[in-house]
């Protein structure tokens, strides 16, 4: 029987699959991990320029502005603020507007400003609303509930 | 109107519980009828589920908004087509949609295969009922969608509703995504009957595989409704979301890519078990893990547990889904230990270079795709637990790992099925490879002179080449062969082939889908971009385009405001076509969005973005060449008409004269070469 060998060789291809697919894991983990930060924790981190960060913050609103095709705004937290610059190239998100609650994807840079490749935003008014906090409707306007029995 | 369907919910409920007692009592105690009773509370369930779904959409339609959920997904002026899909917009419209399709095919597989099945059947049915019973809890105790608004009028609590709602997110009013969701949660939901059957199989200790041709019929069901919904919504992403791609490995598309990958993986492993009696352990915990990762999809979908910044805060029906799937784990875990002896396989592994080991290198590569899926998802949750600092991981790398699985899956998909079992003797791989091998490295050559020098793309291009090749050949071979026989053109040949074996040339269909859609993938490295601020009369140059700005116009409808981009599209002088990127800004939501133009052409698109105004009042145009994406799509049309080839019984005497006493001459004439050489070589 020579299943020996051939058992081996098996287990040394699976071998080199695995161990080429984790090598491959692990460089891409290193490329493109990025820490969750709020706009606070940014920038009381120490060394906050090796690493790539998603900052979590407010757009400040009348911040916006848009010089020689790029985007700068600021992000807001707590009382501290954050200058961004979008260096990315995809349009902005549509919900992106001032007092919008903004994720930031980039790198912070040595002058201060946090330089963002992707931008998300959840437009501030756009929450759903919970059963109990309706919309104020005034008590003479009557809504007529179609199909009520 | 909403305490009908609250109370058809509610004996729904009772009636899954009833069924589940039912029948495990039934089969312990063999009572017939109380077994019997068990399936026709399962009916009875869905009967009544059906009364509730048929509420909400009533109430949509009606524009009922005393009930929240319609107030929070719908508005008067959205068109009815998308009043229904509110039904599946939010999460309690949502899960009672799951339920829905849930208790639907409950219903459909007990009235299949009551009779088939007999022993195992309680047990199916406690399974459907143990599941159906998780999502009716959801329903009725935690995730109502029949809640209503409560208002103060003069003191007291009165029922009413706002005079509108707040509409449907404007992201999901588009055609793709009308059909999209459904789609999805048909194969999320379709995956349970599997595993229905799988667990049934085991506590019964069934003798025989005839159950395994039950579950692999009814995964493959499953299989072809995920994959639709897969296609479907990155096709939506593509044409919807204004970035120029269709996959950015969001957590929600990955929740619907990892429980399609198990699945994969156990419908290729699942003939090792039915032909060689193989695998039997690894087949189990194939199903098993498809469907905990569609439970596991919808919670990552429902309760923003990774995509939100504040994990389970959003939604209460976080905990109740760990605690659903840590129980299903135990319990299948469990059950997979206490059965190993009944599992067992006498056979093994004889050569590197054979259908097996084919079958187990694509099920390791399935596997590694879907786990470093589920890593890179998870990375945040795992990282905050390890570390006590979020990281993402982001789509560097998911590409980084899966473009070579990719890869050598498609590989695979070239070689695997041309492998005999057992053993492929050198003589059958000349045969076999040897042409496709020479031409498909001819082409790829000819496109390295053409100027194609990246690696995957190359390999990807060759591989593609390679595979269409051996399927096409299999195709012409057994065509040739039934042709010999009984005459005709090889094309009716082909199909009378198909006929006789629809599981395999179904599946060599899919297997050309998937090229294509390769193909398709292998384009996005061609991708080209350019963002430009233009004035009416403005140009912009892109590839071997022009774009001219024509003018900027508005118009209005009750549901939306928008505003276009008029541009022309010129390659030289030549004026191609005229394109209108929209953005909008819905009423009812105060929500923009933009609307792509697209001129699609299979060699390749061009992709227009009307981003915004810029400060200084000109419009911000973004333009996208994306080659070959087309081929995506249409790969998918042709793995969905595969599926449904494959799905069909096989008729192994079709092209034959029927009643004329003329015996049935031709056999499977592929499956029969690869018999043949297993003997020779046995013999040997």
């Amino acid at each position: 029987m020579a299943t020996r060998p051939r058992k081996l060789k098996f287990a040394a291809g699976v071998v080199i699959i695995l161990f080429t697919l984790a090598w491959l894991g692990y460089s891409g983990i290193q490329e493109s991990k990025t820490y969750y930060v709020t706009v606070t924790e940014l920038l009381a981190a120490s060394d906050a320029s090796h690493k790539r960060y998603r900052v979590a913050g407010d757009v400040s609103p009348g911040s916006i502005q848009r010089v020689e095709g790029r985007v700068r705004f600021q992000l807001h937290q707590e009382g501290n603020v954050l200058p961004v610059v979008y260096v990315g190239s995809t349009p902005l998100p549509d919900t992106f507007q001032d007092g919008a609650e903004a994720i930031a994807d980039g790198r912070y840079q040595a002058d201060g400003t946090f330089h963002a490749e992707t931008i998300q935003a959840k437009c501030a008014s756009k929450y759903e609303p919970a059963a109990a906090s309706a919309p104020a409707v005034s008590a003479n306007e009557t809504p007529t509930p179609p199909g009520n029995y | 109107m909403e305490s009908v369907a609250s109370f058809a919910l509610l004996l729904a409920f009772v009636l899954t519980l009833y069924a589940f007692a039912a029948s495990v009592l039934g089969a312990m105690r063999r009572k017939e009828l109380l077994q019997y009773s068990s399936y026709r509370a399962t009916a009875a369930v869905c009967a009544l589920v059906t009364v509730a779904i048929g509420c909400l959409a009533y109430a949509l339609l009606t524009d009922d908004f005393r009930i929240a959920y319609v107030a929070g997904h719908s508005n008067r002026a959205l068109p009815w087509y998308y009043k229904i899909t509110a039904l599946w917009s939010g999460q309690e419209g949502s899960l009672l949609f799951w339920s829905w399709l849930l208790s639907a095919y409950g219903m459909l597989a007990v009235w299949l295969n009551r009779e088939k099945h007999r022993a195992m059947m309680p047990y199916v049915v406690a399974t459907l009922a143990f599941v159906q019973g998780f999502f009716l809890t959801l329903n009725v105790f935690i995730a109502n969608p029949f809640q209503l608004f409560a208002m103060n009028v003069g003191g007291q609590m009165v029922v009413r509703g706002p005079l509108d709602g707040n509409g449907l997110n404007p992201l999901l009013q588009y055609p793709a995504m009308a059909i999209h969701p459904p789609l999805l949660y048909l194969g999320y939901v379709g995956f349970t009957v599997p595993f229905a059957f799988a667990l049934a199989t085991l506590l019964t200790q069934q003798a025989g595989e005839k159950w395994l041709v039950t579950t692999r019929r009814w995964t493959m069901v499953a299989w072809l409704f995920l994959t639709m919904g897969v296609i479907l919504g990155a096709r939506w992403a593509y044409a919807v979301l204004g970035w120029g791609g269709y996959w950015g490995w969001d957590p929600v598309e990955n929740a619907s890519l990892m429980p399609w990958l198990t699945g994969t993986a156990f419908l290729h492993s699942v003939m090792m078990q039915e032909k060689r009696g193989m695998m039997k352990v690894w087949n189990m915990v194939l199903i098993f893990s498809t469907f905990l990762l569609c439970i596991f999809g919808t919670f990552l979908t429902r309760s923003g547990v990774v995509s939100s910044v504040h994990a389970f805060a959003q939604s209460a029906i976080g905990p109740f889904f760990v605690t659903f799937l840590g129980i299903s784990i135990l319990f299948c875990g469990w059950l997979i230990l206490e059965r190993l002896d009944y599992l067992k396989s006498h056979q093994q592994l004889d050569s590197l270079v054979s259908r097996e080991s084919s079958f187990l290198f694509n099920n390791l590569l399935l596997l590694a795709a879907c786990f470093s899926v589920l890593w890179g998802t998870l990375f945040p949750v795992i990282s905050e637990a390890v570390q006590g600092v979020k990281i993402s991981v982001g789509a560097p790398f998911f590409n980084k790992v899966n473009i070579p699985i990719g890869l050598l899956l498609l590989f695979l998909t070239g070689v695997g099925p041309l492998f005999a079992w057992r053993k492929s003797s050198l003589g059958s791989l000349r045969r076999n490879f040897l042409m496709p091998g020479i031409v498909s490295l001819a082409i790829g050559a000819a496109l390295f002179a053409l100027g194609v020098r990246q690696l995957y793309p190359q390999i990807s291009f060759i591989l593609c080449a390679f595979v269409a090749l051996t399927v096409f050949m299999e195709f012409y071979r057994g065509a040739r062969v039934i042709r010999q026989k009984s005459g005709g053109s090889l094309l009716v040949a082909a199909v009378t082939l198909t006929q006789r074996n629809t599981r395999r040339y179904g599946g060599y269909i899919v297997h050309f889908g998937i090229v294509l859609m390769f193909i398709g993938f292998t384009g996005t490295a061609f991708n080209t971009t350019h963002e430009q601020e233009m004035r009416v009369g403005d140009q912009m140059e892109i590839g071997r385009y022009r774009l001219k700005l024509l003018e900027l116009t508005e118009t209005d409808n009750p549901n939306y405001g928008s505003a276009h981009a008029v541009l022309a599209l010129y390659q030289g002088e030549k004026q191609l076509s005229v394109l209108r990127p929209e953005r909008r800004l819905y009423k009812a939501s105060r929500q923009p969005t933009t609307e792509v133009a697209i001129r699609p052409r299979l060699n390749e698109d061009i992709y227009i973005v009307y981003a915004g105004m810029s400060e200084e009042g000109g419009a911000v145009i973004t333009a996208h060449i994306n080659p070959l994406v087309n081929w995506i799509w249409i790969g998918g049309l042709i793995v969905v008409l595969g599926t449904i080839v494959a799905l069909f019984p096989s008729r192994p005497g079709a092209g034959t004269i029927r009643g004329k006493g003329r015996t049935v001459v031709l056999e499977e004439q592929t499956e029969a070469n690869h018999k043949d050489e297993v003997l020779a070589q046995e013999n040997a």
